[in-house]
C-alpha cells in the first residue's frame, strides 16, 4: 500500500470513528433545564421580569442578549404595541421562560435541585441585584416582592400573590 | 416634562415647539432608572414603565409605534 493510500485510509478510519462518537447519543447526558414551574404558573414571574427588566431600552431591546417580551416592553406579536394588549400574553410568558432557563441551564438545574438555595449562582440574579456589573443597575432588592417572586420560582413554588404585589408597585 | 431619577430628585423641563428637550450631563448627572411624566395646562400623563438605561426618549418613542416602539407622547389623546 502506498504512503498516500495509507494516509487516506487513516483519515477515513478516523472520520468514521468521529462520526460514530457523535452518533452515540447518551440520554443520561442530556440536560433538561425546564424543571421549574412553567406555563400558567410562570406567568406571574414573567410579568415581574418584564416589569423590572424588560423595558424597551433594556431587555426589551433587540440589542440585548437576554430578550424579554411582554407588557411595557417588546411584544412577540408584531401587530401589538408595548402597552397593548395590557398584559403579558401566555405566548410571551412561554418565550420569557425559554429565555431565562437557557441562559445557564446547568446552573439553573442545580439551583432548582437545591430548592432555590444560593440563587446568586445565576448570572441573571446577580445582575438583577447589581452584585455583578449591570448597566441597568439594581432592579431586584433581596427581601422585596420582585426578588421574592423570582426566588420563589427558583424554589419550585411560585408565590403568585407576592408577584402580583411586585408588579403593582411603581 | 417631569423627570424623576433613581435618587428621587425631580426636575421639570420645557420642550420646544416640536416637543423636544434636552439636559446637559454637566447640568444634571441623573441616576437611572428615570420616571417620566408630561404636564400641560393642568393635565398630566405618567409613563407606566421606567427608563432603565437610555437617555434618549426617541430610542423607544418613534412615529406611530410598533411592537418594539411606543408612539410619540401627547398630554391628551389626539
Amino acid at each position: 500500500m502506498s504512503r498516500v493510500a495509507r494516509c487516506i485510509l487513516a483519515i477515513s478510519v478516523g472520520s468514521a470513528l468521529a462520526l460514530l462518537a457523535c452518533a452515540d447519543d447518551d440520554p443520561a447526558a442530556r440536560l433538561d433545564a425546564t424543571v421549574l414551574p412553567k406555563g400558567e404558573a410562570f406567568q406571574p414571574v414573567a410579568e415581574v421580569m418584564v416589569d423590572r427588566c424588560g423595558s424597551l431600552d433594556c431587555h426589551g431591546s433587540k440589542y440585548r442578549n437576554m430578550r424579554l417580551f411582554g407588557f411595557g416592553g417588546a411584544r412577540l406579536d408584531p401587530a401589538d404595541l408595548p402597552d397593548s394588549p395590557g398584559r403579558t400574553t401566555p405566548a410571551e410568558s412561554d418565550r420569557d421562560y425559554d429565555t431565562i432557563v437557557s441562559v445557564e441551564p446547568e446552573i439553573l438545574r442545580d439551583v432548582a435541585a437545591d430548592h432555590g438555595q444560593d440563587p446568586e449562582r445565576l448570572t441573571f440574579i446577580r445582575k438583577g441585584r447589581n452584585v455583578e456589573a449591570h448597566k441597568g443597575g439594581q432592579r431586584l432588592v433581596p427581601g422585596e416582592d420582585a426578588d421574592k417572586c423570582i426566588t420563589s420560582w427558583l424554589a419550585g413554588a411560585v408565590d403568585a400573590n407576592v408577584c402580583k404585589a411586585a408588579v403593582a408597585k411603581p | 416634562v417631569i423627570l424623576t431619577d433613581g435618587t428621587g430628585e425631580s426636575r421639570p423641563f420645557l420642550t420646544n415647539a416640536a416637543g423636544n428637550f434636552f439636559v446637559k450631563r454637566s447640568e444634571w448627572d441623573f441616576a437611572f432608572p428615570l420616571k417620566t411624566a408630561v404636564e400641560s395646562n393642568g393635565a398630566r400623563r405618567e409613563m407606566t414603565t421606567v427608563v432603565g438605561r437610555d437617555a434618549s426618549c426617541a430610542t423607544c418613542h418613534r412615529d406611530k409605534g410598533d411592537s418594539t416602539h411606543m408612539p410619540g407622547i401627547f398630554v391628551r389623546d389626539k
